[in-house]
């Protein structure tokens, strides 16, 4: 079971990641909302409708966020331990960060989902810009170190 | 009537509660994995209980904190005052959240 909420986690932390950049480069492109074909592959890549991303970021955040959250005891006994008993201080406080900036992504959901979607808020393309940049920071911080702690003694 | 909840207000204040939290050690609750055991934070730890997780209390403790200001905060004009400076509190609990660790990461 664990195993099985690891993959789910990890398959969707890479299609997060993956949403997330193509909505950021978007974004930084600011050409959000044309399909305009471009020669280069940058222009290309960013070229897509970045408001249509931001529903799949927001289940897909929930979708990576619920297997991590459960199989998280599971560490916290059976790898947080050895690695404290190894020594490894480094690889406790890269998965503390990793936690604390996940949770702190959870709570910005709804201001980032606003800010694409909430005609309100269409004017804030900086906030849009910067906000989409912090989740895609995140989606890959967590995506690298939970693989750097995996690799280090992964999960029984 | 439809309820007012301001997305601008949760996130801003849910993630500056995160930080505190965190900071000052306020998670709403501790779980034990090894017995399955919840205690509220100002609780005394358990003892034989093994190692306590804090994750879920400071999730609760932001959310909780969060949802009043919400509800209380009018969206539009805290949007207006603040367009292009939303991203400065999530920033800044991103960047305190990893110093705070740096006493783990420098051990």
């Amino acid at each position: 079971m664990t195993l099985a909420l690891l993959l789910a986690h990890v398959l969707a932390g890479a299609a997060l990641l993956g949403a997330l950049t193509h909505q950021s480069v978007a974004a930084w492109r600011s050409v959000p909302r044309t399909a305009a074909g471009q020669a280069s592959f940058l222009g290309r890549y960013g070229a897509v409708g970045a408001r249509g991303f931001t529903v799949a970021v927001v289940v897909l955040y929930v979708l990576v966020s619920l297997p991590g959250g459960l199989i998280y005891p599971v560490y916290r006994l059976d790898v947080r331990i050895p690695f404290e008993e190894m020594g490894l201080w480094w690889a406790v406080g890269l998965f503390e960060i990793k936690e604390h900036w996940g949770g702190i992504g959870l709570g910005l959901l709804p201001l980032y989902a606003s800010l694409w979607l909430a005609p309100q808020l269409v004017e804030h393309r900086r906030d849009r810009l910067v906000m989409t940049v912090l989740l895609t920071l995140i989606a890959w911080f967590d995506f690298v170190a939970g693989h750097v702690l995996n690799n280090l003694r992964g999960l029984p | 009537m439809k309820p007012r909840f301001s997305t601008v207000a949760f996130s801003l204040v849910f993630s500056l509660a995160y930080l505190v939290a965190l900071a000052f050690e306020a998670a709403l609750f501790r779980y034990y994995p090894l017995t399955g055991q919840f205690t509220w934070s100002t609780a005394p730890p358990l003892p034989d209980a093994g190692p306590a997780m804090a994750w879920y209390g400071l999730l609760a403790t932001a959310t909780l904190v969060a949802l009043p200001a919400a509800w209380l905060l009018p969206q539009a004009p805290l949007a207006a005052r603040l367009r292009n400076l939303l991203w400065v509190l999530p920033l800044v609990a991103l960047l305190g959240s990893a110093w705070l660790m740096r006493v783990l990461l420098l051990r």
